[in-house]
């Protein structure tokens, strides 16, 4: 039966059996990360086409995976009319030099590309409202949480100072598929647009009055509340609900209003106003974990050409080119890691790809840029069928191009082999996440199940 | 009670699971988020429950049904009323009044509690949650899809109120059984939504977003001629026995695309430009007149040269000169029912080019089948299908909304009764493995259904499937010949009427109910046995101890779902805090949550739109919902307050007609305030215990500011934004 209910809800069979003991987690004390970042993390749940365009898609830089690239289509200037995309091959991650879509060229070589680890995996969902599935890592994280709010509660406390909330905020989801969770209860999404309004104290002479007089506001409310929760009249449910609203009014006086004025400068929710919106928060210690939503060509079914795909590309490579550059410039590079992970990749074959992709649960690509993790490329692709398994080109059962296994202490590729199969390569990839970012083991090990670390891409 | 697999699918609430929200900052030692015992006791996840009161819960109902608060009378008529059965009667006959009361309106609708039905409707017909970008596939042309202009969004307003409208048309002012708006034919339109309507009849998209341009074909010798000025009368326009027959006045055409790099060519600034198929290839296109109906001109080629050179830049009208327009003939805030059905033999369609006929039409003659929510631009924008989805999202989509449960692997129908290959099986799809087969043996014979009327863009099906397709969904398999068929399959499912009151808890209460519950499965029978009447439903489960916490109930007291929470003090989401915010105050949609507009928000209207909000995801069988206040909410109201503040306490002038205004020039003054602030703004009447203790708060605050060197308006201004902050506002359920 709880298997049953488990299967339906979506929810682990762990929960079902003692939701109480698993949800049950008020705080979340420092317990030894060693590491602390924050975290901003690009994800989608229209399954662009990222890894379409990737490093370790067009060769293995003399890594020596067998795989035979020139199956695999990608965008040309000439066939997307879009100039810069076509293929560079000068990516150079760790000892190995790659070819990647031409905006790739954007990460600067001396300050990004030495710390980002692009890590081949697969998601095993072609489905798009498994956005938030692939979030909890299909099932791998403790009690269903999603793995934004899995970083948070480890990094919360343990960064200096400690934020102000422990949730994470997207910014940038487009849908509320895309919206995040924390301990199984929907987080509001904030548009960039609407940050300076919505946290600023407005000082113009008509509100400085008012403006003076928050101190003493704080006050009444406090009093307020606590009337409202020594009252014999209010019910539990109300009391929660006020403590809930002190908890909130002591995190907007923990607002540092004095950097709030570059929020001031977003005037679209697009990948700029994203990024200002991001590295604002951080600066400000509101939250450990942000979620953006850059696109790179969304759900590109009919796409000739792949003209958008080639297009936002562009756009997205050089917002996160643009994102190093600013945390680079403000001297937070050692402070803020940039993560992506989509709901799943897309087809790459190139005989039935030509005027769009499909869904492929067999691959996705998941990017780590941040100190704690060694710059290179782990696993790679290889021919599969739609479960993932290696089959020939052309053989039965061939689907597309999917995750090859991945052996954890080169992070090379190893199709049919490896120590960990494509189908736990997501739940490593969250391991591995944990692990650069310095949580211990054990932390990580009673975070998500399955999967193991993949040590060649931390930094030890 | 033994969980069917339809309770199952009911558990997949995504219900608020409380927080421990401070990292160590702020909070309350005692905001343990589960209400009792430690974190490894074994006893339920719910709060301990306790019976609210008339004075709260007549509130919330009032709240949630119109934005008001209750006055002294209401709650009296609760509280006085006897037994818990006879305080159940009062407060229906509370409801009744609230949903007929079109007293103190603001704005259209012109009822409050059509305005929150409007919005209900909206969301739980999944007809929102749209812009101008959606609409580039089931409009598809490349030069800016269904329009950029602001006429346009005002068209995009009407497309996501249509069908909201049409429902409250059709049960809540003609009584009609709830079941109706599943078949209906008929649509709440203005005359701009019914030239879409037409107009996407005639520019029809296929399969593979290929146009057939009808309207191409008939005027190919025709042609469309614009000129510059208002030489030409729109009924010459329109007059096929005219010589300007489709030529189209459109003053200072010369002067719209000006000379730059977009338009390099003289003839962008041409007085007179004709389309038809002897001109450089630029034949008459169905877009370019739908353009033109909005004072839009699209962008077009006029083949002089390589691109750029061979483009005029497109041009995006902001005024009311258009032909669908609004000042003149209000011709976005004119509704009325109209009936779409196919044309009989060789009948011409509707013509979108024609605004007379549209503004007189009580029917539109259109080929593409419009049946019910599934049916409408709005439903297709929001769920865009392609060649390799093939109407799986469309179909998920509607069980979801019809259904309340999707296709998830879990549908309860026999295997052996699909049969191993039901009509519409893809078996590319199931070629990927048995778990691929489980949803599409369900999922493809029901789409198939939607195949054979719409394309993947959502047009006339030119190229329908072989076969009709079937129903399949949870226990029932039935043979359709139409999407008439699907839409009573759909209202004579068995899921059907849980569904709605499912939906309905989600509404007054932020979270599922127990469809165990017996007190769910009375509303049920209640609803079934009254012919599916909304209006009945609204007053059983508002009136319910589900929404009421009068009394304790399964749904609030126990641990009948791995999420249940029992009650729930929900935050005020963004819908709920405007309306009530505009209701109590007398402000004119202060949030700007009407109008869709390209221009920048400043003020609240910028600050709502970070408000948490109620919305649906794909494949989301519940709404999302949040309902803990954040800093950002906090942050957020109180910065929207102190606007409020500013505009209400002693300003020069009134934001609109009807705004209740305060001033703090005398004390009599300031006292009447701070009364109507606990009164009205924070919803506590004058007997409730409570009064008395938060006009003292709020008069010590004043009197506390004045201590503070604050000037008595500052003061004031400052105590009306600890009302507003105040939980009975910010909350929904104190």
């Amino acid at each position: 039966m709880i298997g049953l209910r488990s299967l339906a809800t979506g929810l682990p069979a762990k929960l079902l059996l003692n939701p109480r003991k698993a949800l049950a987690d008020p705080n979340f004390p420092c317990n030894g990360t060693t590491k602390p970042q924050y975290v901003i993390i690009n994800t989608s749940g229209g399954g662009d086409p990222f890894a379409c365009n990737a490093p370790g898609t067009y060769d293995d830089g003399g890594f020596g995976t067998g795989t035979d690239y020139s199956q695999l289509v990608h965008p040309t200037d000439a066939n997307s009319g879009i100039t810069g995309i076509d293929p560079v091959g000068n990516i150079q991650l760790g000892k190995y030099k790659y070819t990647a879509a031409g905006p790739w060229g954007l990460l600067d070589p001396t300050t990004t590309l030495p710390r980002t680890s692009i890590c081949h995996i697969m998601t095993n969902t072609p489905v798009h409202p498994k956005e938030p599935q692939v979030l909890q890592l299909m099932g791998a994280t403790q009690y269903g949480e999603m793995f934004p709010s899995v970083l948070a509660k480890q990094l919360c406390s343990c960064l200096n100072p400690m934020t102000l909330q422990a949730q994470p905020i997207s910014v940038g989801a487009v849908t509320p598929s895309e919206g995040l969770t924390f301990n199984g209860q929907a987080l509001p999404t904030i548009p960039p647009t609407a940050l300076s309004a919505t946290l600023t104290n407005q000082t113009s002479s008509a509100y400085q009055g008012m403006t003076n007089l928050q101190t003493l506001r704080d006050q009444t409310l406090q009093d307020m509340y606590q009337w409202y929760k020594d009252s014999s009249q209010t019910s539990p449910a109300q009391r929660a609900y006020v403590d809930s609203l002190i908890t909130s009014q002591s995190q907007v006086r923990g607002i540092a209003q004095s950097q709030l004025s570059q929020l001031g400068s977003i005037t679209a929710n697009d990948n700029a106003g994203q990024i200002t919106a991001a590295i604002t928060l951080i600066q400000m210690h509101v939250t450990p974990v942000i979620a953006v939503h850059f696109p790179f060509g969304g759900d590109n079914h009919a796409d000739p050409g792949f003209a958008a795909e080639a297009g936002q590309t562009m756009s997205g490579m050089a917002a996160i080119a643009s994102l190093m550059k600013q945390l680079n410039a403000l001297g937070m590079q050692d402070q803020v890691t940039f993560l992506s992970l989509n709901v799943f990749g897309r087809t790459m074959d190139k005989t039935v790809n030509t005027q769009g992709r499909q869904h492929n649960q067999t691959h996705e690509v998941s990017m780590m840029i941040g100190s704690g993790f060694n710059s290179g490329v782990i696993g790679g692709v290889t021919s599969v069928d739609a479960n993932g398994n290696p089959v020939a080109k052309g053989g039965k059962g061939f689907f597309d191009w999917g995750a090859a296994g991945i052996d954890s202490a080169t992070g090379k590729a190893v199709v049919g082999g490896g120590d960990i199969a494509p189908v736990d390569s997501l739940a490593s990839w969250g391991k591995t996440v944990m692990a650069g970012l310095g949580i211990p083991q054990a932390a990580i090990d009673s975070s998500i199940t399955g999967g193991k670390v993949i040590t060649a891409a931390v930094k030890s | 009670m033994k969980k069917t697999p339809m309770n199952r699918v009911l558990m997949t609430v995504a219900v608020p699971l409380a927080l421990g929200t401070a990292c160590f900052l702020g909070g309350d030692d005692n905001s343990n988020p589960d209400g009792g015992g430690g974190p490894d006791g074994g006893g339920p996840t719910i709060l301990p429950f306790q019976a609210d009161s008339p004075f709260t819960y007549v509130a919330k109902v009032k709240n949630i049904m119109t934005g008001l608060a209750p006055t002294q009378a209401e709650v009296d008529s609760v509280a006085n009323a006897g037994d818990d059965d006879a305080k159940q009667a009062a407060l229906v006959a509370l409801i009744d009044t609230w949903m007929t009361d079109t007293t103190a309106a603001n704005g259209d609708p012109k009822d409050k509690f059509e305005a929150k039905m409007m919005t209900f409707f909206e969301l739980a017909f999944q007809q929102t949650q749209l812009s101008q970008v959606d609409f580039i596939e089931v409009v598809p042309n490349g030069n800016g899809s269904i329009g950029t202009s602001p006429n346009s969004n005002l068209l995009i307003e009407n497309v996501k109120e249509s069908f909201a409208r049409t429902v409250i048309e059709l049960v809540m002012h003609q009584n009609q059984p709830f079941t109706n708006v599943f078949t209906t034919t008929q649509f709440m339109m203005t005359p701009a939504l019914a030239e879409l309507y037409a107009f996407m009849d005639w520019n029809v998209i296929d399969d593979v977003e290929k146009i057939n341009d009808k309207f191409a074909t008939q005027m190919k010798t025709v042609g469309v001629t614009v000129v510059d000025g208002n030489s030409i009368p729109y009924a010459q326009t329109i007059d096929p026995k005219s010589v300007n027959y489709m030529h189209w006045s459109f003053p200072n055409l010369t002067t719209i695309q000006p000379p730059g790099p977009s338009n390099p060519s003289p003839e962008c600034q041409a007085a007179t430009r004709s389309w038809v198929s002897t001109n450089n290839g630029n034949t008459p296109s169905a877009h370019l007149v739908h353009y033109l109906m909005y004072g839009d001109l699209e962008a077009y080629k006029i083949n002089l040269g390589p691109p750029p050179n061979n483009n005029c830049n497109a041009f995006q009208a902001d005024n009311n000169n258009a032909i669908l327009n609004v000042a003149t003939n209000n011709d976005f805030g004119t509704w009325k029912l109209v009936n779409v059905r196919a044309p009989a033999g060789t009948e011409a369609l509707t013509p979108f080019w024609d605004a007379t006929v549209l503004r007189a039409a009580s029917e539109l003659v259109l080929t593409t089948p419009r049946v019910g929510f599934f049916s409408t631009p709005a439903f297709h924008a929001n769920w865009q299908t392609n060649t390799s989805n093939q109407m799986r999202v469309t179909i998920n989509q509607a069980f979801i909304v019809a259904l309340g449960a999707q296709v998830d692997g879990t549908d309860t129908t026999s295997v052996s009764d699909i049969g191993a290959n039901p009509p519409g099986l893809d078996t590319v799809h199931t070629a990927g493995g048995a778990a691929c087969v489980g949803c599409h043996q369900v999922l493809d014979p029901s789409r198939t259904i939607l195949m054979n009327a719409y394309s993947d863009g959502y047009g006339t099906q030119g190229a329908p499937p072989a076969t009709k397709g079937e129903f399949v969904f949870n226990g029932t398999i039935k043979p359709v010949n139409s999407v008439s068929d699907l839409a009573n399959n759909l209202i004579s499912h068995p899921y059907f009427a849980n569904a709605w009151v499912q939906k309905l808890c989600f509404f007054a209460n932020s979270e599922a109910c127990d469809p165990d519950d017996p007190e769910i499965q009375r509303l049920i029978g209640n609803f079934k046995s009254s012919s599916f009447s909304w209006k009945k439903l609204i007053e059983d489960v508002l009136s319910s101890p589900v929404t009421t916490n009068a009394k304790s109930t399964l749904s609030t007291s126990t641990q009948w779902g791995p999420a249940a929470q029992g009650e729930i003090v929900s935050v005020a989401r963004r819908d709920h805090l405007c309306s009530a915010l505009n209701s109590r105050l007398g402000l004119v949609d202060s949030c700007q949550l009407g109008i869709t507009t390209n221009k920048a928000l400043k003020g609240i209207p910028e600050i709502a739109v970070g408000l948490p909000s109620d919305g649906y995801g794909r494949g989301a069988a519940s709404p999302v919902l949040p309902v803990n206040p954040t800093l950002f909410y906090r942050s957020g109201l109180e910065n929207i307050c102190e606007d409020i503040a500013v505009e209400l306490i002693d300003a020069k002038a009134p934001p609109n007609t009807g705004a209740q205004m305060f001033t703090s020039t005398a004390q009599s003054n300031i006292d009447t305030a701070i009364a109507f602030f606990v009164s009205n703004l924070m919803g506590i009447v004058g007997d409730d215990p409570r009064s008395p203790i938060m006009i003292g708060k709020l008069t010590d605050h004043y009197t506390q500011a004045l201590a503070n060197k604050a000037k008595p308006t500052d003061a004031l201004k400052s105590t009306f934004v600890v009302a507003c902050l105040s939980p009975n506002v910010a909350g929904i359920g104190m």
